[in-house]
């Protein structure tokens, strides 16, 4: 007979490292990867005395697909549908990161037709990452309804990036230089009809959502974050302005001609769940504001600068800043002078926001846990990257 | 303009930069030894870390952090090379906590050791994973002088300005600093 092997039972490597000896009354759980509040590929490991949680630890790497290796063996071109892959919900921004640092290199000037189209369709892709965050940690706090009105809305936004694009999801849509291809007569008119049809959602989805007491009492006061935390830690975007800090890397370090467009930047000061709710929900509004005065401006000329089919950017570094959904996506490309990069680094901001998780949620009760990991935001293909 | 903070971080060579062409505005070398008190000094000046980026040279490991404040074009990236023999760097982990994760990254792509990181184990690659999967071959490593411009060699003491053959950044890197 096989004698009895204690070690059978005690897990695997992640919960073995994690478990801190034999203890009284504490509960080592593990929440995910199948948990629906980890949206599928995020596990958490979570030492619990009752409901109230006293050390969490996520455990990274589910869907980790190892993109900087790939940038090593393709060419500069090559990469660019990785792009769209890395934060599938805010796909534009990730591909102006790359589009962005690889001109910086090459030295190409794109021209402001194809300025024009980045911007207003990077602006429809982060309306859509919002509402779909929005659904989804509604969801997740127990309200069923909203992500279907969600839904409803976003649909319309994948439309019009369908017809631009071709794709609905990941998309891959920029070039070096420029878009790879022009947008539709009709897409201007379209914008702008969408952004009216937003604006008239906004008061409902206030009214309905936003003021409702029960999700009130699960955000406000939940997962305080104070300024300094926030900067040690490199969160960024709607984490940080929920903090009182107003930093948008569209006006900080202006790309793409953001700085022609006038828009505010949400800021609160409440440090909680609830106030990067609040930003969220402003920046629909202040991205509409950007788009209408895009499409309305929207010069006549090229869409694309004319660049080599080889391209080989000279030697040397170059790192480029956007705004994405979730914070400041940073990509940085090194460059020997050959048809591949170098070296490509990838700077998700979902990353260093999720690293504020265990932070934030020692002390905390459990379903608040879940609260406060719904309002960083996370997209896990982008941290996992 | 180089800030006045920038004197008291020890850096062996201190280069601005063009921030149009690289998004970079100052780059700084250091010795690992003067990481920790460096990191700590741009703490005090509110900056933030963006990340912690390794590449494979034959110098050895080059690691590079990105930091920049929360308003303007400012990113100041420190850099350090360690051996690929005895890949040695102190944590910044303590200062930045953040950095806990970035360095982590580092350690599985690239098999840096951070000294006096509090968990120092894998954590995108399974915990079976064997190597480092971003570590290059001997033969496909490129030197630093393959790999920057030659303004930035020059100012880095790294190679002589008599050197331009086709140097073509150089001259407008040299303007833009004035």
């Amino acid at each position: 007979m096989q004698a009895f092997d204690p070690n059978a039972l005690r897990g695997d490597q992640s919960s073995v490292r994690f478990e801190p000896g034999p203890t009284e009354d504490k509960l080592i759980l593990s929440m995910g990867p199948q948990h629906p509040s980890t949206h599928g590929v995020l596990r958490i490991m979570l030492e619990l005395d009752g409901e109230y949680i006293l050390r969490a630890e996520p455990i990274l790497g589910y869907i980790h697909r190892m993109h900087e290796w790939m940038a090593e063996q393709k060419t500069y071109m090559q990469f660019m549908p990785n792009m769209g892959r890395v934060d599938y919900l805010h796909a534009m921004a990730w591909n102006w990161a790359y589009a962005g640092a690889v001109e910086r290199l090459a030295g190409i000037e794109v021209p402001e037709r194809a300025d024009h189209i980045r911007v207003a369709v990077t602006e429809l892709n982060r309306i859509s990452s919002h509402l779909l965050w929005w659904g989804a940690y509604l969801l997740d706090l127990g309200a069923f309804t909203p992500i279907m009105y969600a839904f409803d809305d976003r649909e319309r936004i994948l439309d019009i990036l369908q017809d631009v694009t071709g794709s609905r999801l990941t998309y891959s849509y920029f070039t070096f230089g420029g878009v790879y291809g022009d947008v539709p007569e009709t897409f201007a008119a379209r914008c702008l009809e969408f952004t009216k049809y937003l604006r008239t959602r906004l008061p409902m989805y206030k009214d309905l959502v936003t003021d409702n007491v029960i999700l009130r009492g699960r955000c406000e006061g939940i997962g305080d974050l104070p300024v300094d935390i926030a900067r040690r830690y490199g969160a960024t975007g709607p984490v940080l302005r929920g903090s009182g800090i107003a930093t948008d890397t569209r006006k900080a370090e202006p790309y793409g001609g953001y700085d022609r467009y006038e828009f505010r930047i949400p800021v609160y000061t409440e440090c909680d769940a609830m106030a990067r709710y609040m930003v969220r929900l402003d920046e629909l509004e202040t991205s509409c504001d950007i788009i209408d005065q895009a499409v309305a401006s929207l010069p006549e000329g090229p869409f694309q600068a004319k660049v080599g089919k080889t391209l080989k950017p000279p030697k040397g570094e170059a790192c480029f800043a956007v705004e994405g959904a979730r914070g400041k996506i940073l990509v940085t490309v090194r460059s020997d002078g050959g048809p591949k990069p170098y070296r490509v680094k990838l700077r998700a901001p979902g990353f260093s926001n999720m690293s504020l998780f265990c932070e934030l949620a020692r002390g905390t009760l459990l379903a608040d846990a879940v609260s406060i990991l719904g309002s960083l935001d996370l997209v896990i293909p982008e941290i996992d990257r | 303009m180089i800030p006045a903070f920038v004197a008291n971080l020890g850096a062996a060579c201190v280069v601005p930069m063009d921030y149009a062409a690289t998004g970079v505005t100052l780059s700084l070398t250091l010795e690992p030894a003067k990481l920790v008190a460096a990191v700590t000094v741009l703490d005090q000046e509110n900056y933030l870390l963006e990340d912690v980026m390794a590449s494979d040279l034959q110098e050895g490991f080059e690691i590079e952090y990105h930091f920049s404040l929360f308003d303007g074009p400012t990113r100041i990236v420190l850099r350090v090379t360690v051996p690929h023999d005895a890949p040695q760097v102190p944590s910044i982990a303590a200062v930045f906590q953040g950095a806990d994760w970035h360095e982590r990254e580092c350690f599985d792509f690239y098999g840096i050791d951070f000294v006096g990181h509090p968990n120092l184990h894998y954590l995108l690659l399974p915990e079976d994973f064997e190597g480092h999967p971003l570590v290059k071959e001997a033969k496909a490593r490129k030197s630093l002088a393959d790999l920057m411009p030659l303004a930035y060699l020059v100012d880095c003491g790294l190679a002589e300005p008599g050197e331009t053959a086709a140097g073509k950044p150089a001259p407008a890197k040299k303007d833009a600093q004035g």
